[in-house]
């Protein structure tokens, strides 16, 4: 009896830690697919939200897209409220729709340019104490406003913010830089490098969405907008990459195409007995050939040339980038990181006036790039017979 | 030291032994008709002390012979004799020659039948009539005699239709007890096989045997058994069930703790495994016990197809059965606290299903399972053809209509009838049943509490299980606790020859199959 007493006390706890007060339909609900953030010249912030139209989304059966017809045609509708801050401007939508807004399904972020350069950390805390929002949606930076990029025509998506999300997580795809989802932007700005990187999406001239590049931040201010060829330079910096194409231009005026397959990338911090800093990036990858300028034969030397000429490509695009941030003072590559994690105490040295630091630290390269394959079904049938044909070891010279 | 006192004490009671050497009849101490009175010498008070017991009974009928002076009354009950033998094996060879019948003996010797017992006391005469014998009572003779001409009717062997199967024997039990004994001996033909009958019933007078091999069965298991099955008291035991649940361990409890199957092969399986079995007259059915989780969910299709196959076959039930109660209830969890859990397409196209729906989805949910559950008792109790259609109906009509009325949406009929179809996949309808009704429990939880409701619940159930007993077996072995020598036939169904021992939960007395198991495929010799 006692034991029974005992489970029955300990049920009724259990019960009473929670209650039916959570209950909520599906159809009472406000399913919110993407937000957007802008400044008002005011300084108030206006938040635009996507939300789902259940009827019209094509995964219901229904008719609606995302381009064209009116608003009640479509898979989704856009609302935008007004408030001081972030918290408040939300709040009013409970103000101005019949259902309660459910978050926990929201996929971007879109960031505007006005709110990114008063500066994002604003609407960090909120993100991420919300207990419905996903740290994995994606933030995404525009030159424009929020309001337009969440509102463009995504075909064939029929909703906005998914189009917006899949296009995000193509550009992901192809080297981690470009990923841009909370959690990973939020390590971003919380690393001693303190300089997150958004991906950048602008409409393209006939009012799409489009991928355009990386926004660099400081903080979570806006300091520059690398495009896409510039942002290559940054892929191969930071780290790992897949299926990025380079062009070499040839002596016919036409060009030859390759095909970074994969690559690697490893920073090392080296002081110098003088106690000079220096970086040392060490990039090794394979590459085939996507188109060919010339009509030579395939050989062992051919391959040598053409691998050089890949490594030259690619090298002057990390020169060319590492400039610009050591121009813009955006240490978006995370040396400091790197210091950190490795050096602690020359960091705890360099961090008060590492902003100045960085500005003009040298940097090395090492780059390999192993072209690999043709491209074509024959092969030289010598070719893997050979040392220099075989891919390259873990560390190794190349060009400088 | 008790338990011998026990036994003693019973077999104290053997009043007769039947024509099987190792059968045993007690007499329930309680039969409230039980008298010591013996039987009178003059035919004349035996018909009327029979008539008045049996007033005003229509079939009871008697026949008085008249043999050289010596009179002879023959009482039967009509429709539980075979009339051609009473006239072949008891009216022919007495009426057929100048015979001298002073003695009991004399009569016996001239019978031309196979069985014929004593009748010494006014109750025993009452049991013979009862079990098809005919009695017959010579005039000056205090004893009599119950000749066994019994043609008690009952059907042939049939198809296992409860648990049919692709592979292996079809036979099932009948309602005779004496049939399915022998169809157990058919298979194990060894006299280790014992059986061991009580007769339970004041009025029904049951024969309810227990089955075992000695020198395999613990003979603890056997002791209790005896002890649970003599501690009934009762008028009538009307069949198998009626028992399980005076013997089970636990009362309060939706779980079967004693397994029921009606596949001869399966109790001779599970016997030389260790286990016990109870058969009862009139049940075609036989009790395996002792009984765990795992039992359940085990076909006998599994011990005819290869080893191999097996695997996927074992995993997909046990991931049924959780489906089976879990599924609706994690649907209403789903819908109404836990959204945030849902991929988003499915969230949306669930969202435009619920749009107009005038019940919330956990009222939903369960009258759609109600709906479900008349459908399948409508089923059962009408016949095979009408329920087959009724059945079609439910589904396909009623279900339709009812999303198309907007009564419901197309996602809880898609949860209820994928519940349904995963508990068609259970192998024992013990398990089924109790799976029907634990469902309704977590689509109530789910709808109060979400998926924490389901959690504690969940808790309260797993708690529960690893709790039963089954005669002293843990109901979860070989699971918990954890058994690994005996997991080989749980999720797995090893190959034959590597089951060399036999199941260590259920502690037999010879753990060991057999002294010279075959080898495996490897150790075979190359032809």
């Amino acid at each position: 009896m006692k034991r029974i007493l005992i489970v029955a006390a300990l049920f009724v706890c259990c019960l009473s830690l929670t209650s039916c007060a959570d209950h909520t339909e599906v159809n009472d609900m406000n399913v919110v697919v993407g937000l957007g953030l802008d400044e008002t010249k005011d300084g108030m912030t206006r938040v635009t939200a996507e939300f789902v139209n259940p009827q019209n989304s094509p995964i219901s059966g229904g008719q609606g897209g995302s381009s064209g017809g009116s608003s009640k045609s479509k898979a989704y509708f856009i609302r935008d409220t007004t408030g001081p801050s972030l918290e408040d401007a939300i709040k009013q939508f409970d103000q101005i729709l019949p259902h309660r807004m459910y978050m926990a399904h929201n996929t971007v972020v879109v960031f505007g340019a006005t709110y990114l350069k008063h500066g994002i950390e604003r609407a960090f805390d909120y993100l991420e104490r919300n207990r419905y929002l996903r740290r994995n949606q994606m933030m995404i930076a525009t030159t424009g406003s929020a309001n337009r990029l969440l509102a463009a025509p995504t075909d064939p998506e029929p909703t906005n913010a998914f189009g917006l999300r899949a296009l995000a997580e193509q550009a992901a795809a192809t080297s981690p830089v470009m990923d841009s989802e909370q959690l990973h932007i939020i390590k971003q700005y919380l690393s001693p490098s303190h300089a997150p990187v958004l991906i950048w999406m602008d409409l393209d001239q006939k009012g799409r969405p489009m991928q355009k590049g990386v926004a660099l931040l400081h903080g979570g201010k806006i300091v520059d907008y690398l495009d896409l060829p510039h942002a290559e330079g940054l892929f191969w910096l930071k780290g790992e990459t897949h299926q990025i194409q380079v062009s070499v231009p040839c002596a016919n005026h036409h060009k030859t195409t390759f095909r970074i397959v994969r690559s690697n990338t490893k920073v090392t911090a080296i002081q110098n007995p003088h106690h000079k800093l220096t970086f040392i990036v060490s990039l090794q990858g394979t590459a085939e050939i996507e188109s060919f300028c010339s009509t030579e034969l395939f050989d062992q030397t051919l391959y040598q040339r053409i691998s050089q000429q890949v490594d030259t490509a690619v090298l002057d695009k990390m020169r060319q980038t590492m400039k610009t941030l050591q121009t813009d003072d955006v240490d978006a590559v995370q040396f400091a990181a790197q210091l950190y994690r490795h050096h602690p105490q020359l960091w705890r040295k360099l961090k008060g006036s590492w902003n100045q630091d960085f500005t003009h630290l040298p940097v090395s390269y090492h780059v390999h790039i192993q072209v690999e394959r043709s491209g074509l079904i024959a092969q030289t049938p010598t070719r893997w017979l050979e040392d220099q044909g075989k891919p390259p070891r873990v560390q190794g010279g190349g060009a400088k | 030291m008790k338990a011998k006192k026990l036994i003693g004490r019973k077999l104290s009671n053997i009043k007769t032994c039947r024509s099987q050497r190792t059968h045993r009849k007690l007499p329930h101490p309680t039969s409230g008709d039980a008298t010591e009175r013996t039987l009178p010498a003059q035919i004349a008070k035996v018909q009327e002390w029979i008539e008045q017991e049996w007033h005003p009974c229509t079939d009871l009928q008697f026949r008085t012979l008249r043999v050289n002076q010596h009179e002879l009354l023959l009482v039967w009950i009509q429709g539980l004799v075979a009339k051609e033998y009473i006239q072949s094996g008891i009216l022919q060879p007495l009426l057929s020659g100048d015979l001298t019948l002073e003695t009991l003996r004399d009569v016996a010797d001239h019978l031309q039948t196979v069985t014929i017992d004593p009748i010494h006391t006014l109750d025993d005469c009452n049991v013979a009539l009862e079990d098809g014998k005919v009695v017959i009572s010579l005039d000056g003779q205090s004893r009599g005699l119950a000749v066994d001409v019994s043609k008690i009717p009952g059907r042939s062997l049939e198809k296992a239709e409860n648990e049919p199967t692709l592979h292996g024997p079809q036979e099932a039990f009948v309602e005779n007890a004496a049939t399915n004994i022998s169809l157990l001996r058919k298979r194990i033909r060894s006299p280790r096989l014992k059986i061991e009958t009580y007769i339970l019933g004041s009025y029904s007078k049951t024969s309810v045997s227990i089955l075992y091999i000695e020198g395999i069965t613990k003979p603890a298991l056997l002791t209790e058994m005896r002890e649970r099955l003599l501690r009934i008291h009762t008028d009538m035991v009307h069949d198998l069930n009626d028992l399980q649940e005076y013997i089970a361990d636990e009362a309060f409890t939706l779980f079967p703790l004693t397994e029921e199957t009606e596949r001869p092969e399966r109790v001779a399986a599970n016997l030389l495994q260790g286990r016990a079995g109870i058969i009862a007259d009139g049940s075609p059915f036989c009790l395996m016990v002792p009984a765990t989780f795992v039992n359940f969910l085990t076909s006998p299709d599994d011990y005819y197809m290869q080893y191999s196959l097996v695997l996927p076959l074992r995993v997909l039930r046990h991931v049924m059965y959780w489906i089976s109660i879990l599924l609706p209830a994690m649907y209403v969890a789903l819908l109404t606290y836990n959204q945030d859990l849902l991929p988003t397409p499915l969230l949306i196209s669930v969202t435009a299903q619920h749009a107009g729906i005038p019940f919330p989805t956990v009222v939903e949910a369960l009258l759609m399972l109600a709906a479900f559950e008349a459908l399948r008792e409508a089923g059962t109790r009408l016949p095979r053809a009408v329920g087959q259609s009724v059945s079609i109906v439910g589904t396909l009509i009623i279900g339709d209509a009812a999303v198309r009325a907007g009564l419901v949406s197309p996602g809880i009929i898609i949860a209820v009838a994928s519940t349904g179809v995963a508990s068609f996949t259970l192998p024992a309808l013990g398990l089924v049943s109790s799976s029907r009704n634990i469902q309704f429990l977590f689509v109530i939880v789910a709808g109060l509490l979400g998926l924490y409701g389901i959690l504690l619940l969940g808790m309260l159930l797993v708690g529960h299980l690893v709790s039963l007993r089954s005669f002293g077996v843990p109901y979860m072995s070989p699971i918990a606790p954890m058994i690994w020598s005996d997991m080989k036939d749980v999720v797995i169904r090893s190959p034959w020859w590597a089951m060399k021992r036999r199941p260590r939960q259920f502690e037999p007395q010879n753990p060991v199959r057999s002294d010279r198991m075959p080898p495996g495929p490897k150790q075979q010799k190359r032809i």
